[in-house]
């Protein structure tokens, strides 16, 4: 097929995109229960067709729901990727982001604000298995947070502009995440011990729900102030 | 005490506190005598003490710990959906949460 007609779609992409266009929107779970494709072959693909415009998400919590798209209702008829057609992918916002980040993409993006770097001084920087490092490469690249470039048999990884302005926020969060796991973790036995005489979770939930919203009282009467 | 008197102290409804009693009274927790009459039973004591001494884990040890982590910019959903994963994993059942 010449480029001018577009890209043959691979039997992945027929396996995913039929299934979204029969099924409807479904999350990656879904998608990997009916196609029965591997991780990372799926994992590959949902991103090469995202990229392409076929298919797009939306935030559900903290799973993506993948839908089909017209260009990709469109390539399914053909069979082909239609160069061209108007890319429709939504931007995530900063918090949203913020949401769907791992702690070793966090650990890339620290790692990166120091500046460019190769995938084996980003491996170095974080102590992150080569493997975890390019895949949150691969993902930071598809969230538009980090640009690559080749020079020579090396390539290099940079933050985008987008990617400097929530760097700072993103890797707070993330280890403010982790700082509570530990806390958890440190509490585990008693919040156990308690279950088991009987206690519902349900009143901790209450008490910090109720914390939760007096700090943000607090929080916005601070900046009202200001 | 009756029904009637469980009403007038809890101020809970009589359709909520007759499955309620007999749950309770299957479990051994308490017991029915004659004239309709409910008493707790030795179980159903050591049992309600467990459960203020659970409350009282909670909110001593375990509450003060967790608000620090709400401290920290991170969501009761986030640190409840931890919680579950782990109690359910360190006791082998869900909790709190209806199946499926």
């Amino acid at each position: 097929m010449s480029e001018k007609g577009g890209r043959p779609l691979r039997p992945s992409d027929y396996a995913v995109l039929n299934a979204l266009r029969f099924l409807g929107p479904m999350s990656y779970q879904e998608i990997k229960r009916l196609t029965n494709l591997p991780r990372g072959k799926l994992y590959d693909t949902l991103l090469r067709l995202r990229d392409s415009g076929l298919i797009s998400f939306e935030l559900r919590g903290r799973s993506k729901i993948y839908h089909l798209t017209e260009a990709g209702r469109v390539a399914l008829e053909k069979g082909v990727i239609v160069s061209g057609f108007p890319q429709v992918e939504r931007k995530l916002s900063t918090e949203e982001l913020i949401k769907v980040l791992t702690p070793s993409d966090a650990a890339v993006i620290k790692a990166l604000t120091e500046g460019p770097k190769s995938t084996q001084e980003i491996k170095e920087a974080t102590g992150l298995k080569g493997l975890h490092v390019n895949l949150a490469l691969q993902r930071l690249r598809s969230f538009g947070l980090v640009a690559s470039e080749r020079k020579g048999v090396m390539q290099y990884h940079s933050l985008t502009e987008e990617g400097k302005a929530i760097a700072e926020s993103a890797v707070k969060a993330v280890e403010a995440k982790l700082e509570a796991e530990r806390i958890v973790e440190g509490v585990l036995d008693r919040i156990v011990e308690a279950v088991r005489l009987g206690v519902s979770l349900g009143v901790i939930k209450r008490e910090l729900k109720r914390y939760e919203l007096e700090l943000k009282e607090r929080k916005n009467q601070e900046t009202a102030k200001n | 005490m009756t029904v009637a008197d469980l009403n007038k102290a809890t101020g809970i409804p009589n359709h909520i506190l007759y499955p309620t009693l007999l749950v309770l009274t299957s479990k051994g927790y308490a017991a029915r005598e004659e004239g309709n009459l409910y008493r707790i039973t030795p179980e159903g004591e050591a049992a309600l003490r467990g459960l203020e001494e659970g409350e009282r884990i909670l909110r001593e040890e375990v509450i003060p710990q967790l608000k620090r982590a709400i401290e920290l910019g991170v969501s009761t959903d986030y640190i409840m959906q931890m919680i579950h994963q782990k109690v359910w994993r360190a006791i082998g059942r869900r909790i709190g949460r209806r199946a499926g």
